[in-house]
Order: structure tokens, then sequence, then C-alpha cells
């Protein structure tokens, strides 16, 4: 069963602390080829840290991060255009057009400085910039933005910005999409539109989502990860916390039942993910030792190993 | 309604009528001109006369006083204001564009690289408390009175405050564009002059505007103290010979011109980032300029096209 996975993404004892703060505990991940995974969990308990870890823009204090996006599996050094991020405030270049936005990444891909400026004299810079914005406007058009290509993101609307940004990182074709919160500042409807463009993309890339709604996680996920600060640290032998990790590894009801969306499902997955990773009062406040078990609701991929 | 008035007067955070609002502005200049006319007739009743140059001098003699400025010199037979502004301008502007070109690179690098920060943010925090014109002396020490001197007092005088604001501007621009540029397959120089250096041209036009009236002082004073021509060292004559009637215009003049700056660099601003938020609403200067540049726009692309056809 184990050797018929396909293991795009594989985190091999991960953990991260900044100066004395310890952030995340060492964690074992393996994330399926094409798979949409939802990553859930309380503030500040890491979940971005291991986004920014996996797109490249942190180094992990202990552990390695495989892919498997070129044929063979490789080791995570710095950024890559395998791994796509769109973050939840799109962060879209300010002084590109929604259109210009999606094309940069062929541009800087395909092009150099050099060639670009020598291209502006001789007309083959413009060329490929055409096609550049071709491609751009084809995507754009396919999310429904086809009024919108010469808008500024300060003329865009959240849920445009939001599509603007997916599209930019769909266009680079990543294997991997990280998307964190990305449809935090957007209204219901939108909110709906942009899951709508995920599960369109189910099977295709592998997505890792981070949102702060536990329906929306079951609902869009293929698999959900929670992660939480308080788990029974001091019962696997550490002296000091150390750090959060994943106390829920489960599959989701789209998943399980083979696309088919069943409300009642979403809601029980989503109360027990609750109850599982935010923690209760008494705990917040200190009052109450956590005497959660990372291994009781982790039956799925993740290898409980990691945490020990 | 007089009450009302009063209360939309003081009231904190409450934006005036447009009524009320041009009413203030002209209110202002109105009380300037007052206190102005004050001062002249006042001079004249109280103080000791001196016969030709009063302190303060009135309208009569401040015309007067424009007309010398802007028609040709009978004694010299030259152009006063032309000859100086030919010699004061371009050493401003050689200076400022120098100073912009070097400080605006550092300023966009400081804020991508820390060891450049830790280079020389601490030397600026030093250097931006020494007076520029106290340094007029090492400058002539080194270049004796040449252009290069004028250049050097006003280069040292704005280069932290360029530098200082484009590094900071370069610095908020947030990690998540340069990671996302960099994820896009973005090199280095790449995400430097295409992903922050765009985003901050508008902070960077308005440091360098900012630092256009201190390197007028800078160089007006050097040229006041060690210059043998130029506008300080007309200012250091007319002083000298207390021709106040022709200094106030000239005064009046380069403020003008300075209004004038500002107002360009804003319109720069405003055409070169059209995606750049504006407190202000497009004037007709602004209508005009982006049909100029729509129209210039559309000329080339028919270029291209019959090119590639």
């Amino acid at each position: 069963m184990e050797n018929t996975r396909d293991i795009i993404l594989r985190c091999e004892t991960m953990s991260r602390h900044f100066g004395p703060t310890k952030v995340l505990a060492p964690l074992d991940i393996e994330i399926e080829r094409g798979q949409i995974v939802s990553i859930v969990g309380s503030s500040g308990c890491g979940k971005s840290t291991i986004l920014n870890i996996v797109v490249g823009s942190l180094s992990p204090s202990t552990g390695r991060i495989l892919v498997s996006t070129s044929g063979e599996e490789r080791e995570v050094d710095g950024h890559g255009r395998d791994r796509g991020m769109v973050y939840q405030k799109y962060s879209l270049f300010e002084h590109l057009t929604a259109i210009e936005n999606v094309a940069f990444g062929p541009m800087v891909n395909e092009t150099t400085i050099p060639g670009r400026m020598a291209g502006r004299t001789n007309g083959s810079w413009q060329d490929k910039r055409h096609e550049h914005l071709e491609k751009a406007k084809a995507l754009l058009v396919r999310l429904g933005l086809g009024d919108a290509l010469h808008r500024y993101p300060i003329q865009l609307s959240g849920g445009m910005a939001q599509r603007v940004a997916i599209a930019r990182a769909l266009i680079m074709e990543p294997q991997i999409l990280l998307l964190d919160e990305p449809f935090g500042a957007l209204d219901e409807e939108t909110r709906g539109d942009a899951r709508q463009i995920l599960r369109d993309l189910r099977g295709k890339i592998t997505i890792l989502m981070i949102t702060h709604s536990l329906e929306e996680a079951v609902s869009t996920g293929d698999r959900v990860i929670g992660l939480s600060k308080y788990w029974n640290w001091k019962e696997y032998g550490h002296r000091s916390f150390p750090g959060a990790t994943t106390v829920y590894d489960k599959a989701c009801p789209v998943f399980a039942h083979a696309d088919k969306e069943s409300a009642g499902s979403i809601m029980l997955q989503a109360d027990e993910l609750r109850a599982v990773v935010f923690p209760s009062k008494e705990e917040k406040e200190g009052t109450k030792e956590s005497t959660l078990d990372p291994k009781t609701h982790c039956p799925f991929w993740q290898k409980p190993r990691g945490v020990l | 309604m007089f009450s009302k008035t009063l209360k939309l007067i003081f009231t904190q955070r409450k934006p005036l009528t447009p009524k009320l609002g041009m009413f203030f502005s002209a209110f202002g200049l109105v009380l300037v001109f007052l206190v102005y006319t004050a001062l002249a007739y006042a001079e004249t009743d109280t103080v000791p006369p001196i016969p030709r140059f009063p302190l303060v001098p009135k309208f009569d003699r401040l015309f007067e006083g424009f007309k010398l400025l802007t028609f040709l010199d009978p004694q010299s037979g030259d152009h006063i204001l032309w000859s100086d502004f030919l010699v004061s301008a371009p050493r401003l502007l050689i200076a400022i564009s120098s100073t912009s070109l070097v400080c605006v690179t550092l300023g966009v690098y400081m804020g991508l690289y820390d060891f450049l920060r830790r280079m020389f943010l601490p030397i600026m925090e030093v250097v931006e408390h020494i007076p520029a014109n106290g340094m007029t002396v090492f400058f002539l020490a080194l270049f004796r009175v040449t252009n290069p001197l004028f250049w050097g007092v006003v280069a040292f005088g704005i280069c932290v405050g360029i530098t200082k604001n484009v590094y900071l501007a370069s610095k908020s621009v947030s990690d998540e564009h340069v990671f996302t540029a960099k994820t896009l397959g973005a090199s280095s120089q790449e995400v430097t002059w295409y992903v922050v250096f765009p985003q901050i041209i508008p902070q960077i036009i308005e440091a360098v505007r900012q630092a256009i009236p201190p390197a007028i002082v800078f160089l007006l004073g050097t040229e006041w103290v060690v210059g043998s021509d130029g506008i300080g060292h007309r200012f250091m004559q007319l002083n000298r010979s207390g021709r106040t009637f022709m200094t106030f215009p000239y005064v009046m003049l380069l403020g003008l011109v300075g209004l004038f700056i500002s107002y360009a660099f804003r319109k720069i601003q405003r055409i070169s980032c059209p995606w750049h938020e504006n407190d202000t609403p497009p004037d007709f200067v602004d209508r005009f300029l982006a049909r100029m540049k729509n129209n210039i726009q559309t000329l080339l692309r028919g270029a291209h096209k019959k090119e590639t056809t």
C-alpha cells in the first residue's frame, strides 16, 4: 500500500524555531500528488511557517523537505517555480495591471534583462511579450476576469484580486500550489466562486491551503491537517515545549466518499476538528495541561513518529 | 446659520465646505499681504528712514526692483535674473540628479540587503546631523572655487534624506512581494528592478521633490559665502548694498519657481504611476498629460505593428 502512493512532498522531521521561541515540533508529513490538503489551527501554531518552509522562504531548523516535481526526489533549497504561493493579501504587484501581473512569471522565465533591453529596439522582445500577454489573457478570461485585464490591483475587488493572484501562480504551471488563507478577505459569495476554482484543480496540481474556516477546510480539501500547540508533549519526554504539532490528519468527506459532498458529514467532521484542534479555555489559560495525544486523530498519512 | 458655520470650522477632523475652504485659503494670503503692508508703512513712520533703501520696501519700490531684475541691467548690460539662473540652475540640476541616481540605487538595495543597511545606516545617522554648509571648507580645499565645490556641498546636504526615504520605501515593500516574484522565477536583479523599484517610484519622486528646497538653500548659502556668481552671490551683493527692494521680488520669484517645480513633480508622479493612490482629484493638466501619454503609446504600438507586418 505504502509503495503505491505517489508522494510529491515529504517533510522529514521538519521543525522551526525563531530564536528561543519554538514554533514547530519535528514533523513528518507526506502529501500525495494531486491532493488538496487543508491546514487548520489556532493563530500562532505555525501554519504559515509550514508553507513558508515548503515554498523556500524559510529554512527548517531541523529536518528537510523533499519534493518530487521533476521526476526524482530532491531537497528543497530556496524558491523554485515548481512551487507557487498565493497569500491572503494577494500580493499583486501594484504597478502592473491584472494581465501584466499574470504575465510576469513567463516574462522573467523566458527572457533575460539584457534580452529585454536589447529587444526594445529590435522588436523581438515585443513579440515574446505579446505571446506572454495572450497566454495571461486566456487564463484570466477562463477565471472570469475578461473585463478586468487592464485594471490595476487597487481597481480590483477582493475576489478579483484573489483570482488574479491564483492565475499568476497557475500560469507557471506549478506542481505544488500553496495558499495562505486565500479566502480570508472575501465575502461569502466570492468565497464560493474561489472554492470552485480550487475544486476544478483537484487532481491536476497539489494544493496546500491554510484556512480559518473549518467547514471550508473540510468541504474543499481531500484531507485536513490540524495543528495545535496544546498536546501532551511531556509524555513524549520533552523537557520544554517543543512547538506545535499535527494533532489531526484525516481524509475529508469529499475524498472519502468519491466526490459526493454530504453536508452532514462535513459538519460532523468540522465539529470533530474543532474539538481536537482548538484548546479549551483552561488549556489556553494554562490552568490545565493538555492530555491530547497527537496519535489519536492522525490515522491517515501522517506518521506519528515525527512527534516523538 | 452663523453658529453652524462656526461649529463646522472648529470641529476637529471635519472637512470644510468648498466655499469655506476657498475663503480660508484667500484669507491666508490676505493676512500675509496685510502684515507686509503694515510693516512697510510702519517702518517709514517709526524708524528713521534710510532715504534710498528702506528695509521693508513699499509696493512701488518692489515693482521697481522686479523690473530691474527681469529687464536688462543698464550698468552691466546683463539680464540679472537670467544670468544668475544660467549659473545656479545647472549646478543644482547636476548636483540633484547625480546625487539622486546614486542615493536611489543605494536606498533600494539597502531595503533589500541587510549588510548594506548595517554598513550605511549608522554613518547616515551621523552625517544627517552635520550641517552641509559647514562642509564648505572641506570641499573648498578639495576643489577650490569650481563647480564641483557647489555640487559637493549640495550632494552632502541632500544625500542622507534621499537615501533614507528610498531605503524606508524599499523596506516597506512586503516580503510576500519579494517571495512571490522568486517563486515565479525572478532573479535577485529582477526582484530589485522589476518588482521593488517600480513599486516605490512614487516615494522616490517624493523623496527627490523634498530634497529640492534644502538643495537650493545649500547652493545659495555656498554661493553667498565663496561664490563669485550665481543667485546666492547676487543675494550677498544685494544684501550688502541694502537693496531689499530687489531681494524681496527675487525671493518671491524663487518661491514661485519652487512651487512650479513641486507641482511638476506631482504631475510626473501621477502620470508615471497611474496605479498610485492620490489624495487630490486629477486636474486639467493631468487629463492633458494622460491623453498625450495614450497618444504616444498608440503611436508606438502602431509603429511596432507596421514593423512586424
